[in-house]
Formats: structure tokens, C-alpha cells, sequence
């Protein structure tokens, strides 16, 4: 064992958790553009500080001109034939990376500004990156507004999500961190790995993360199972809060009446509003669909326009409005029951 | 020679003995500034403007800093007052630094006032066009400083500005993001950069005609000092790569004002593109940046060792191979853009062969030391700084050049810190470092070298602690331009703010050393530290049109006919020998 691998083996300053099979080539070649360069800046100062200290001005020897063209040959041709061989080694551990098994698993990523939401095979959403432990896993990737761009740091990958064309990224996993319960619900998750945009998007970028959790094979399909049933049982409330979370709503919109890029969803329906025109409005249901369907047509005053991002009927259906309006009028003291009698009556 | 008793102008200004105009005082008044022909007063002037925008630059750099010394909002009320303030912070900090800071810093103020007086020159071969890149470098500036008042104005009375607000789209000015969804004052700031585009290639212009034309007798292109090698390799990047900005901008200008599609894919334009023409410009203004640092170092080195410059033809060389390979390696800025693989592992490749030229200056230096008689002066010192600052840059350089390595760091602090140890840590030390150096030829008056040391040292120390531990944090998985970050990630922006504050603090004491100086400094000799180019065969400060008549000269490099005459404090040389011997003066060509 080099010493170099050693020293990767302890990990941890340098890098995070290597925890996928890309990641062990990556930190493979990290070492060595690591050591190599260590060793440059030790010679290159070691040398310049010797030389600081021995020919100081004042010592005897005169200063004397010298030339040396086999010297001049060696310094070019060392670094020339070394970096040769770091763009073997990089060019290697790209190659893994950008070579996709034919039979890895395919997930849909959508990044919008600023949440990112993964699609899987049997029509399951989830604002969180579920995957199966050992499995190579390809995800394809779109933006809807802006450029924005995948990074898992442990995974050591990175790629943008470009509106307008489809960029595909893919891993393996090799490190469960999360085991489902006997219950089929309940996660029993250690530290997630992160999901993070990495291309400067806008106001929220710092906050556009996922988690990543990596089940075993046999958990990670009795959990996709459950998840497409998601709904069932649940109250129109409940699904509308989940809703929130799912759509990404939640990174601009709180429940407890702070203020975040848009206004709190506590106490505003059935509120009156001022807009930026001057007008002003009772938020209802029409104007909370409005806003989702048609966010710049009327803004409140004192938001920017331009921040919400349209929502259309194949990413919100129109069930998922409704249930999103019972969750607001559940937490909104402003709302006395609808004027023709049809009241929150899933509470 | 009059007798007649020294006015206070001349006594301030005046060189040693006060007897003689300098370019300083032999004409006053405002307008003999304003618009002056003299390439050294124009170079006096671009020094005030460019470093302004340092300091406005410095500012935004310490509060963006403050904003980031703790996870959460800081300096605002609430986080997405503080995201935004952040996000216009670093913006602005970018650009105001790339723009009006570095691309001019070393060839408008030092190369205009230095390179005409290396040449033997009376001035540049164009002063008019000179005067003129002056004034568009201003008018560029103020677009800025609009886009940086519009901000102030919307955010501190609510009110809303016409074009737009601010500016938050970083200094890349990426589309989609830049023509659709921001509401900045997009159009402003690349207007701006747009103009600032003609002064850096006229100025670019203006020193590939004075080389060409100027150079004296005895002067061929490989006795020719180093530095003007490193500003003639800059002035071909400056004219072939800047009309390509111009043209990126002016799309980008019709794109969001016209709707015309070309970069936004809901337009029909491809984003990607934009990053490719953007590259094609930003990647050689790296070069821009970096080989005027590298050509100042060249000098500093061989003087101060008092030694022959080692290897000069291979230095001259790779400052020509830099620029001309600097152009083949934009694509490395997109290794996961969704550039296609193989343009990935080709740019790739051609980055590496621009790190052989650097790695040749680099060993070259080192020998030139070897065997010297080393004074540790302030320019000495700032250039042994960058020596260190550009060996940690250069080889972090070679991470983000490696396929499988930059795809981890990219778009990391990693990147952050790679790029501040070579733009601070090698343009700008380079850039003090020859101040200092020419210091007492531009004012006549010599700074205080035990301050000068301290000062020195003090933003070293600041700037290794502000950006080495974002090399940490980047590989760790810290994202660049994110307004807030996690618990994990406050040691390394706790240290990176304490270092930028140690940063400030040294670069306003150097301020004082140099003003100091300036103003209160003891007379400076014509020829403080022995140095045998040209600009130091005239007194100190140089008289109006440098020199009587065009000199004849040799390898700029041999030092040992100067000797040190201490009752003047500086060095002696062969002057009056030469001036017998040389044959009649005749015009250059």
C-alpha cells in the first residue's frame, strides 16, 4: 500500500466520505496530484529560502551570471512528463464517470429556482433523492428556469441541469445510510449525504439542497412501493402540507408567519392584500390559484414580481391545489368557513 | 543654473537638488493633469481610478466576508434581505475587481508610466489615444458605480430604478439567468464592461506600436528588459480576445432588451453557448491579469539579487507561449457544463501545456537567486511572496485542470481560493511589489523600507489565512457564491473573514507607507537599487520627456558597473563613460 492510500483510508480533512465507486477512483487520483504537489512547493521554497539565506547580500562570492541549458531541458520535461501522467490518471477517473451502464437505474431530476424534485419510475415524487444501495443509478436531468448543477460531494459528482436540453449524471452507492422500518413507513436514516446546487441560481441558491439516502435493494423497493401510495388515508389538509414540502413551496413560503422570499402562508387566506398596483384583494381560492397558475399577474406590495415560478398542471394538478388551499385555510385565523357554507370540512 | 530660491511646488515635487523641472512640475493647474499627453502623468491618473475601484472593490470584498463570518443572516434582518445583499456583494466584488481592478492594474498604471522610459522613449507612440483610453476607462467606471448607487438606492428608499436595481448575477453574467429572471440592472454593468473593452485595447494597441517602433539602439527583441516581454504578450491577448467580450455583451444586451434569442432556450438560444464565448474572452483575461505580474516579477527578482535574470529567452518565450495557448483553454471553465467529453479531455490536455511555460518562469526565478547578492526590500519581499502565493496557485491550478478532479471541486471555495492566490496572491502582489519598486522614480521620494517589510508581511499572513482554508472547505464540499452555509463549514469562513480583516488592515497600512512616502519621503537618488533598465538612467522623478537624447543600450541585465555610493544612497554607474563613447544618437526605428 502507498502511503498515499493510507492516508485516504484516514480521509476526512482533505475529503468527506468517499461513498461511491466513482469516489474511490477520484480520491485515488487526488493523492496523487496532492503528494505531487506537495513535494513542488517544498522544493520550490526550500529552495528560496536557502538561497535567501546563503546569498544574502554581503557574502564574499560575487554575484556571477550562469546559464544552463541541459537544467533548462530537465525542468520543462519533468513537469511536462509528470503532468502526462496526472492527465492519465484524472482522464481515467473521468472516463468512469462519464461512462453510464446500460442498465442503471433511471431517475428524473427537475431543478427549479430553488428546489430540486426526483421522479422515479412508477410516477413517485419526492424533493429528497431515495436510491437503492449497489445498484448503479442514472439520473436525467432538466431545469425548468435557470442553470443550476447536481453536487454530491461524497459521490464526487457534479453536473449542471440545463434548461432546454437534458444532461445525465450517474453512481453507484456504496454505503446504506437509512433502513426502513417493518412498518414500511418509517425511516430510520443516519446521516444523508447532500444533494446540492453547485451553479449560482439566485436569491435562495444557498438553500436549494436535497438529502441523499441510500437504501439496501430490498428496502429501497418496499419504499417505492409505499410511496406511491402516499395519499391514501391522508386528509386534504395533510396533503396539502406534505404538498408544500414536496413542490418545493416551502423554500419561499413559511407557516409561521415569517417572512422568507414570499409571504407566510399563516393567517393570509381570506386576508385582504394590497397589491403592487395600489389594488388590493381578499386572497381566496382564485387568488391562490392565480398565483400558482399565473404568478405575475397580480403580485402583493412590497414582493419582488418575477421570484414565483409558474407552477403548470402537469407538475400541480388541479386535486393538488385544492388540497394546498384546505392547508391554507387550516392555518389561517382569517378564514371564518366559505361564504356558501362549504367549510374545511376534512378537519 | 539659476540660484533663484525653490518654490514650495518645486521643493515638494521637485527631484533632488530642485533645479530642474520633472514631469511633476513643469506645467500645473488642473487641465495639465486632465488631459495630459504625458504617458507618466496619464499613468498617475489611471493609478487614482483604478485604485479607487480597488478600495470600492476591498469594501465590498470586507462585507461580503462580514456576511459570511457566521452561518445565518448577519448583517441584514432576515435571510433573504441578507441572500440578496450577499449575492449583489459578490457580484459587485467580482466585477468592479476583474474589470476596473486587475485587467488595468499593472499595464495602465505601471506599463504606461515604466514602458515608454525602458524604451528610451519621450512617450508612448500614440499619447492621444493614450489620453483617450483614459477617459472611456472612466466612463466604463461609471456605469458601474451606477449599478452599485441604483442598488443603494432601491434597497434604502424603496424606490424603483429604472433598468433595473443592483446587480446579482454574478461577474460571469450567465445566461438564462442574467436575460430573464434577474431584475438587476443587468443592461448597466455590461454597457459598462463593453466600453472598458475599447480602453484595454487601446492601451493594448498603444503598447504593441511603442515596442515595435520605439525600441533605441541596441535594443533587439532579446535585449529587450522582460517586462516589456510580459506587456507586449499582454497587449496581443488585449486586441485579439476583448472584441470577443464586446460581442458576448452586445448579444446578451439584445437578448434581454429585444427578446432577440440567443443564449435563453425559451428564446431558442443555447446557455451553454453563452458560456463558450464568455470563456473564449475570461480565460485569456486570466493572462491578462497574470502575465504583467509575472513580467514585474522577472525585474524585481534580477534586481534585487543583483544578479543576471537565468534563462531570459526561455522567460521571453513562455510569456508568448502563455498568451498564445491561453486561448485554447476555455473549455476547461466547463468540464461539467454538458460539453461534450471528448472537448472536455482535449481542453484539458492543452491546460496542462500551459502549466509547462509556467513551471519554466517559475524554476528560472529560483535559479536567478541562486548565487545572487539578495537585498530583502520590500520588492523583494512581495516578490518572493508571490513565488509562494503562485506555487500554491499554479499547482491547485492543476486539480482544476484534471478531468476527474475539477468535476468535484468545480463551482467549489476550492475554485475560490484557487483564483484568489493567483489574482491577489500573484497580480497583486506583483502590482505592489513593482510600486514599490518604481515608487521612488514616479515620485522621487524613498518610502520607509522597515515599514514597507512589516506592511508586506502583514498582508501575506492575512491573505494565506483568508483563502487557505477555503481550499479546505472547498474539498469538503462548500459550494462558491452561497449566501449561507452549514454548521461544518463556520471554522474555515471564520478563519477566511479573520484573514480578509488582516488583509485590510496591512493593505491600508502599505497605503499610508506609500503616502507617506510620497509626501514626506526622503529624496530619492536616480538609481536606488542598482538597476541597469533604462527608467533609472533618468533622474528621479524623470523630467518631462525622459530623456535628452534616445539612449544606446545593452543586455539590461548587468549590474556590475553600478556601484553603491552611500552619500547619496543609491548606485553610480557608467553614465558619463557610455555618454563619451556612444556613437552619435540616431533615430530609432
Amino acid at each position: 500500500m502507498s502511503p498515499a492510500s493510507v492516508l485516504a483510508q484516514g480521509g476526512g480533512f482533505w475529503l468527506p466520505e468517499a461513498a461511491s465507486t466513482v469516489a474511490e477512483a477520484h480520491d485515488r487520483t487526488f493523492w496523487l496530484v496532492f503528494w505531487i504537489s506537495v513535494f513542488f512547493t517544498v522544493l520550490v521554497l526550500g529552495l528560496v529560502i536557502f538561497f535567501l539565506v546563503r546569498y544574502r547580500a554581503g557574502h564574499a562570492d560575487m554575484p556571477s551570471r550562469w546559464e544552463n541549458l541541459p537544467l533548462e531541458v530537465t525542468w520543462a520535461v519533468v513537469p511536462a512528463v509528470l503532468l502526462v501522467v496526472i492527465f492519465a490518471s484524472a482522464f481515467d477517473t473521468f472516463l468512469r464517470m462519464v461512462s453510464i451502464p446500460d442498465e442503471a437505474y433511471e431517475i428524473q431530476v427537475t431543478g427549479q429556482q430553488w428546489a430540486w424534485s426526483f421522479r422515479y419510475p412508477n410516477g413517485v415524487e419526492t424533493t429528497d433523492l431515495y436510491v437503492p444501495k449497489g445498484e448503479p443509478v442514472r439520473l436525467v436531468m432538466r431545469s425548468k428556469d435557470v442553470i443550476h448543477s447536481a453536487y454530491i460531494p461524497s459521490f464526487r459528482i457534479k453536473q449542471d441541469a440545463v434548461p432546454g436540453r437534458y444532461t445525465k449524471l450517474w453512481f453507484e452507492a456504496t454505503e446504506a445510510t437509512a433502513q426502513l422500518a417493518e412498518d414500511n413507513e418509517t425511516l430510520e436514516s443516519s446521516d444523508p449525504y447532500s444533494f446540492i446546487c453547485a451553479e449560482y441560481c439566485g436569491t435562495s441558491h444557498s438553500k436549494m439542497t436535497a438529502d441523499v439516502h441510500v437504501l439496501a435493494v430490498d428496502d429501497f423497493r418496499r419504499w417505492l412501493k409505499e410511496a406511491a401510495k402516499w395519499r391514501e388515508g391522508k386528509s386534504l389538509v395533510e396533503i396539502g402540507k406534505i404538498l408544500r414540502n414536496k413542490k418545493g413551496c416551502a423554500t419561499c413560503h413559511t407557516v409561521d408567519g415569517s417572512v422568507k422570499i414570499g409571504p407566510s402562508w399563516k393567517d393570509v387566506y381570506g386576508a385582504k392584500r394590497p397589491m403592487e398596483d395600489g389594488s388590493s384583494l381578499v386572497a381566496d381560492a382564485n387568488y391562490v390559484e392565480e398565483s400558482i397558475r399565473n404568478p405575475a399577474e397580480r403580485v402583493v406590495e412590497g414582493y419582488p414580481p418575477n421570484q414565483m415560478p409558474v407552477y403548470t398542471e402537469s407538475q400541480l394538478s388541479d386535486e393538488d391545489i385544492k388540497a394546498i388551499i384546505a392547508y391554507m385555510k387550516s392555518i389561517s385565523e382569517k378564514y371564518e368557513g366559505d361564504e356558501l357554507g362549504g367549510s374545511s370540512s376534512d378537519e | 543654473m539659476t540660484s533663484t530660491p525653490l518654490t514650495d511646488h518645486q521643493r515638494a515635487w521637485g527631484p533632488i537638488d530642485g533645479s530642474e523641472p520633472t514631469y511633476l512640475n513643469h506645467e500645473r493647474g488642473i487641465w495639465s493633469w486632465l488631459l495630459t499627453l504625458d504617458h507618466k502623468r496619464i499613468g498617475l491618473l489611471y493609478m487614482v481610478a483604478v485604485l479607487f475601484a480597488f478600495l470600492l472593490g476591498g469594501i465590498f470584498a470586507m462585507l461580503l466576508r462580514t456576511e459570511l463570518i457566521a452561518p445565518g443572516p448577519t448583517l441584514m434582518a432576515n435571510e433573504s434581505a441578507a441572500w440578496d445583499f450577499y449575492n449583489q456583494m459578490f457580484t459587485l466584488h467580482g466585477a468592479v475587481m476583474i474589470f476596473l481592478f486587475l485587467i488595468p492594474a499593472i499595464p495602465a498604471i505601471l506599463g504606461n508610466f515604466i514602458l515608454p522610459i525602458m524604451l528610451g522613449a519621450k512617450d508612448v507612440a500614440f499619447p492621444r489615444l493614450n489620453l483617450l483610453s483614459f477617459w472611456i476607462y472612466v466612463a466604463g467606471g461609471l456605469f458601474f458605480v451606477w449599478v452599485l448607487i441604483s442598488g443603494v438606492i432601491e434597497a434604502g428608499f424603496n424606490v424603483n430604478v429604472p433598468g433595473g436595481f443592483g446587480l446579482d448575477t454574478g461577474w460571469t453574467f450567465y445566461t438564462p439567468y442574467s436575460t430573464s429572471s434577474s431584475g438587476s440592472a443587468v443592461v448597466a454593468a455590461t454597457t459598462g464592461a463593453f466600453i472598458l473593452g475599447f480602453s484595454s485595447i487601446l492601451t493594448g494597441l498603444n503598447f504593441i506600436a511603442s515596442v515595435h517602433m520605439l525600441r533605441p539602439r541596441g535594443m533587439t527583441w532579446f535585449r529587450m528588459p522582460l517586462f516589456l516581454w510580459g506587456l507586449y504578450a499582454t497587449a496581443v491577448i488585449q486586441i485579439l480576445a476583448t472584441p470577443v467580450l464586446a460581442i458576448t455583451l452586445l448579444l446578451l444586451i439584445a437578448e434581454r432588451t429585444l427578446g432577440v434569442g440567443i443564449f435563453d432556450p425559451a428564446l431558442g438560444g443555447d446557455p451553454v453557448l453563452y458560456q463558450h464565448f464568455f470563456w473564449f474572452y475570461s480565460h485569456p483575461a486570466v493572462y491578462i491579469m497574470v502575465l504583467p505580474g509575472m513580467a514585474v516579477i522577472s525585474e524585481l527578482i534580477s534586481v534585487h539579487a543583483r544578479k543576471h535574470i537565468f534563462g531570459y529567452s526561455f522567460i521571453a518565450y513562455s510569456s508568448i507561449a502563455i498568451a498564445l495557448l491561453g486561448f485554447l483553454v476555455w473549455g476547461h471553465h466547463m468540464f461539467v457544463s454538458g460539453q461534450s467529453p471528448l472537448a472536455s479531455s482535449v481542453f484539458s490536455i492543452l491546460t496542462f501545456a500551459v502549466a509547462v511555460p509556467s513551471a519554466i518562469k517559475v524554476f528560472n526565478w529560483v535559479a536567478t537567486l541562486h548565487k545572487g547578492q539578495i537585498h530583502l526590500r520590500t520588492p523583494m519581499a512581495y516578490a518572493l511572496g508571490f513565488l509562494a502565493l503562485f506555487m500554491i496557485g499554479g499547482l491547485t491550478g492543476v486539480f482544476l485542470g484534471a478531468l476527474g478532479l475539477d468535476v468535484h471541486v468545480h463551482d467549489t471555495y476550492f475554485v475560490v481560493a484557487h483564483f484568489h492566490y493567483i489574482m491577489m496572491g500573484s497580480t497583486l502582489f506583483a502590482f505592489l511589489g513593482g510600486l514599490f519598486h518604481w515608487w521612488p522614480k514616479i515620485w522621487g521620494r524613498m518610502y520607509n523600507e522597515t515599514w514597507g517589510l512589516i506592511t508586506s508581511a502583514l498582508v501575506f499572513a492575512g491573505l494565506n489565512l483568508a483563502f487557505f482554508p477555503q481550499f479546505i472547505a472547498g474539498t469538503n464540499g462548500m459550494i462558491r457564491r452561497a449566501a449561507d452555509y452549514a454548521e461544518a463549514f463556520w471554522i474555515y469562513h471564520a478563519l477566511s473573514t479573520i484573514g480578509a480583516y488582516l488583509m485590510g488592515l496591512g493593505l491600508v497600512a502599505t497605503a499610508v507607507v506609500l503616502f507617506h512616502a510620497m509626501l514626506r519621503g526622503k529624496p530619492a537618488p536616480a538609481n536606488p537599487w542598482g538597476a541597469h533598465t533604462l527608467e533609472w538612467h533618468c533622474t528621479s522623478p524623470p523630467p518631462p520627456h525622459n530623456f535628452e537624447d534616445p539612449p544606446v543600450v545593452g543586455d539590461p541585465y548587468v549590474y556590475d558597473r553600478w556601484t553603491y555610493d552611500g552619500a547619496i544612497g543609491g548606485y553610480v554607474g557608467p553614465e558619463e563613460e557610455e555618454a563619451a563613447h556612444a556613437p552619435a544618437p540616431q533615430p530609432a526605428h
